[in-house]
């Protein structure tokens, strides 16, 4: 790679100086005239129906402007509920107090229903049906069996439908093992996805169009989906989101889904059409705690070796809550974990059955590592499991069967390809580069080597994440301008929900163009000023964005430069761009200006601007092996995360909690941004120690920790993380080298912390959180206690 | 068609230096207040108990959460925000320090953290780290930012005393 001037500089956010002033705004920052306010009656009963409803007092209340149930509404409420929270109806008043005072004077009749809130409990035999007359437990319903694989290639070329993903000979696979390690019953508790900014939005129809306000993660996406649900066309619908107060996933919109909780959109955007005015529909921190919960599996694993500890064969079986239906897509992501990527290299039996189950709990989203964080939990720690089997080092037998570099991704994708190479891997330098750091080989002392009361433990774990889905319905676009006074503007819906994507793709465009960063302006903020942008999902906006970006800016410069060649006489590849103009590479002295290069303009005309453009309908060729549309390069995010940990023998508290996140990124194109992603490896230590989960009362499924007191997130007091970014170049699939960075710090966390916590008391613990009850049990301290709705 | 509360006193509140009459409901906290009736947006409301800082302003010096104090009782106190802290479009050194370290990621945390921050600040100006984490501890960052927020505290804490120092 080449020298670069702005690409790999941790130079200022692009947006930084807003949110630092507090001039920045958010969706609920902006002001409105005559703003009309919404509060939404919820279900108070994990599953019942509305035998009858009367909305008459409500209605006549005076300030009221209009009360939404199933009967004049029913895209948005339905008569059949089917978790506490669930929506019943809403009003829409003068102010939030007119509101509340309407919601108690709704009177409902409700007919209360069998329920089942727990995961294992919901697959057992003769459970409750979460939803009447629909099975609880689902197998996941592209399931698929890989073959024919390719000698030169190492690609599968066929893909069947099957009752599991898998390939080889799973049987075979086990009877020429010669060490089987296995374990059954892995849970991830049900967590919730987190946002510091709840969920909300204000909608203004002004007559002609409407003008939604909101946070989001895909503007045009979300815009495309609203625009249907309300049933007025894409014209009509400008979807503004200058900011978004983080969202890891959980706050992605999908309003065409009515389990999905995305309903504020379908409500305020709804209201405003009728009413003409500006709704405001958001949620409180206790109605955002009855929507969006992810994580929530069962997970079984049993894993062969030859005696030297090659990894052969896998089978896994993975159940994974998704509450009252919501997103039914992770568990796909649990078998990155598996054979199929992360321990692809010498797997040659794969069996993975993957289902989603419902429950009466509250809706699951998508979130941060979409799945990988639960199907990486249950194969590392029996990865951890197996390497004491087999008297290796952890390291060592990660090393020996970790995915490299050009190793083959079984992803089963159902939208897209049968298999493709890992574009890039550096796991195993990952691991060196922790080890050293926590001089591994000299402090990693076996269990049964510690005593005393608090024992200190080091775990690790590795993890492949995914980094977007190449294929149909992956793509983005981008424009790039170039103005006569040599500044540039950016045209892209990219949204920055904190990862930094406005900062990371100007950067793109200043590094083709040859201009400072500084003169790169962004235009980002609705959907009517911009071209579609792919939904920041799976880690994908600096690879799939990314190419649009650097393709429109490689576009605009051509015209620049084509412009300027025939005004000096020369060919194009003869000159380049500057800060000062267009010069000749050549002869530094002959030149233009870029007020010479675009010519006269005046109020009449003249060229104003040059307008590079670009569709990335993904992949795009650099990804292809030899222009092969069947032979893909596909980034991940990968490395290690080590945890150093302290346990008290005698309370069963956990302290000194150190995460090292070590992740190859490729390049980092702009350190800083990188290593605040790797710093939300502290997800999983709140999962992990802060007992964090879904604790619902068994007897009427009303959650009991609805807020931050009771539901906690780590503070500045309850870890350290160290971040170390590892630049291994040659990744050919992005055009500076970048592979994904965002989710995958999440990923590792749950395992590298249970087996930290094995290495410090020799204590297995596979049901998260690790509380100090579950140690102690463990230790035998005191009675193991069955925990219900975990 | 608004439902009057039968008392809307008249009070007079002092922010960011200027001091202006209001009326308001005797139950509007001082977040509301600052949000609706000041324009004052910086502050954010992300859970009104207090427990994750986001609506933290200055009240007397003190780092407040101002979803946690009713507005009618902030008579005669000096109310400081984050859109305070810059005078004529200059940085205060902590939001220098906050682009410096890259301190904001969704930025949703970040008046209400720099506000613990200065509060911090003004009673302790050479804070060490450990001190530094308890003055923010009540503040959530779901970024989970931490680090790079904490160099950029102890970042314009130095600056901040060379300018005292050079004053």
């Amino acid at each position: 790679m080449a020298d670069t001037t702005t690409v790999g500089k941790s130079v200022r956010q692009k947006d930084g100086r807003p949110r630092v002033t507090g001039q920045a705004r958010y969706y609920a920052d902006f002001a409105f005239k005559n703003l009309l306010m919404t509060r939404i009656l919820r279900c108070p009963y994990p599953a019942a129906g509305i035998a009858d409803m009367d909305v008459s007092q409500a209605e006549a209340l005076p300030g009221v402007r209009l009360v939404m149930t199933h009967r004049n509404y029913p895209g948005i409420f339905r008569p059949a509920l089917h978790y506490v929270g669930d929506l019943v109806a809403a009003v829409v008043a003068d102010d939030e107090d007119i509101a509340e005072e309407a919601l108690e004077l709704i009177r409902v009749e409700y007919v209360k229903k069998p329920f089942v809130l727990d995961l294992k409990e919901a697959i057992a035999p003769g459970a409750p049906q979460a939803f009447e007359g629909e099975d609880n437990c689902h197998d996941w319903e592209f399931h698929a069996f890989l073959s024919d694989r390719d000698p030169r290639t190492r690609l599968f070329k066929t893909k069947t439908p099957s009752d599991y993903n898998g390939f080889g000979d799973i049987e075979k696979g086990f009877a020429e093992a010669e060490v089987v390690v296995e374990q059954t019953g892995f849970r991830y508790a049900y967590c919730k996805s987190p946002a510091m900014e709840p969920r909300g939005c204000t909608a203004h129809f002004d007559g002609v169009k409407l003008q939604m306000y909101t946070h989001s993660q895909g503007l045009h996406d979300e815009k495309y989906c609203l625009a249907q649900a309300l049933g007025v066309g894409s014209d009509k619908v400008n979807l503004v989101s200058p900011f978004t107060g983080s969202s890891f996933g959980g706050k992605n919109a999908d309003v065409l889904n009515p389990n999905m909780p995305s309903h504020y959109l379908a409500i305020a955007g709804m209201a405003s059409l009728a009413l003409h005015l500006p709704v405001h529909c958001g949620y409180s921190r206790e109605e955002e705690m009855l929507c969006g919960w992810s994580r929530g599996t069962i997970t079984d694993v049993k894993i062969g070796f030859t005696k030297e500890g090659l990894l052969t064969a896998m089978d896994f079986s993975h159940w994974q809550e998704v509450g009252a239906s919501g997103d039914k897509y992770p568990p796909k992501n649990a078998m990155l974990a598996t054979g199929a990527v992360l321990y692809s290299r010498n797997c040659e039996h794969l069996r993975g059955k993957i289902r989603y189950v419902y429950t009466n709990r509250f809706a699951s989203v998508g979130w941060q590592g979409y799945g990988a964080p639960e199907g990486i939990f249950a194969v590392e720690t029996t990865m951890d499991m197996a390497a004491e089997r087999l008297g290796l080092d952890p390291l060592t037998l990660r090393k020996m069967n970790c995915m490299r570099t050009g190793d083959i991704d079984a992803g089963w994708d159902p939208l897209t390809y049968k298999s493709a190479y890992i574009s890039s891997s550096g796991i195993e330098e990952c691991l060196d580069v922790g080890a050293r750091h926590l001089d591994w080989e000299k402090t990693w002392r076996h269990p049964r080597h510690k005593t005393g009361r608090i024992r200190h433990g080091m775990g690790v774990a590795i993890f492949a994440m995914g980094a977007g889905r190449p294929g149909p319905g992956n793509s983005s676009e981008a424009m790039v301008k170039i103005f006569p006074d040599g500044t540039a503007a950016l045209v892209c819906a990219i949204a920055d929900i904190g990862q930094g994507q406005h900062t990371v793709q100007c950067q793109i465009v200043a590094e083709v163009l040859g201009l400072p960063y500084a003169k790169v302006g962004l235009v980002c903020h609705d959907t009517d000023s911009t071209p579609f942008a792919t939904l920041v999902s799976n880690s994908c906006g600096t690879w799939i964005q990314g190419w649009a970006t650097f393709e429109a800016a490689m576009d605009a410069k051509r015209q620049l430069l084509g412009l300027a060649a025939g005004k000096l006489g020369t060919t194009p590849e003869e000159l380049e761009i500057g800060e000062g103009g267009i010069r000749c590479i050549a002869a530094p002295g002959k030149g233009l200006t870029f007020k010479e290069a675009f010519g006269p303009i005046g109020h009449y005309g003249g060229r104003h601007e040059i307008i590079g453009a670009y569709v990335n309908d993904s992949p795009h060729p650099n990804c292809l092996r030899d222009g092969r549309k069947d032979e893909l390069y596909i980034p991940k995010e990968k490395g290690a995360q080590f945890i150093s940990l302290d346990v008290d023998t005698e309370t069963g508290m956990v302290a000194n909690v150190r995460v090292t996140m070590v992740q190859n990124v490729g390049r980092a194109l702009h350190p800083k941004i990188v290593e605040g992603q790797l710093l939300t490896a502290r997800h999983g230590v709140e999962h992990a120690v802060l007992a964090d989960e879904c604790i619902v009362d068994p007897r009427h499924g009303w959650l009991l920790n609805p807020n931050f007191i009771d539901y906690k997130h780590a503070t500045s007091m309850d870890c350290v993380v160290e971040p170390f970014v590892l630049e291994i170049p040659g990744d050919r699939s992005h055009p500076f080298g970048a592979t994904a960075c965002g989710e995958g710090a999440a990923c590792p966390t749950l395992a590298a912390f249970s087996n930290a916590i094995y290495n410090a008391i020799g204590v297995r613990l596979i049901e998260t959180p690790f509380t100090p009850a579950r140690i102690l049990a463990g230790l035998g301290k005191i009675q193991a206690k069955g925990r219900k709705n975990a | 068609m608004k439902s009057e509360e039968p008392a809307t006193p008249t009070i007079r509140l002092t922010v960011n230096g200027e001091t202006r009459a209001l009326r308001v409901q005797p139950h509007w906290t001082l977040s509301r207040v600052l949000r609706r009736e000041f324009g004052l947006t910086g502050a954010k409301e992300a859970c009104g108990e207090g427990a994750c800082g986001a609506c933290t302003v200055l009240v007397d010096g003190v780092a407040t959460p101002s979803c946690m104090i009713l507005a009618v009782e902030q008579e005669g106190k000096s109310i400081v925000t984050i859109e305070g802290l810059s005078k004529n479009g200059v940085l205060h050194p902590l939001q220098e320090a906050w682009l410096e370290e890259y301190g904001a990621q969704c930025g949703f945390c970040s008046p209400g953290m720099i506000m613990s921050a200065l509060g911090l600040l003004v009673k302790t100006p050479d804070p060490d780290e450990e001190q530094i984490k308890e003055a923010l501890g009540g503040n959530l960052c779901i970024c989970s930012n931490y680090e790079h927020i904490i160099a950029a505290v102890k970042s314009a804490a130095r600056k901040m005393a060379k300018e005292a120092n050079h004053g």
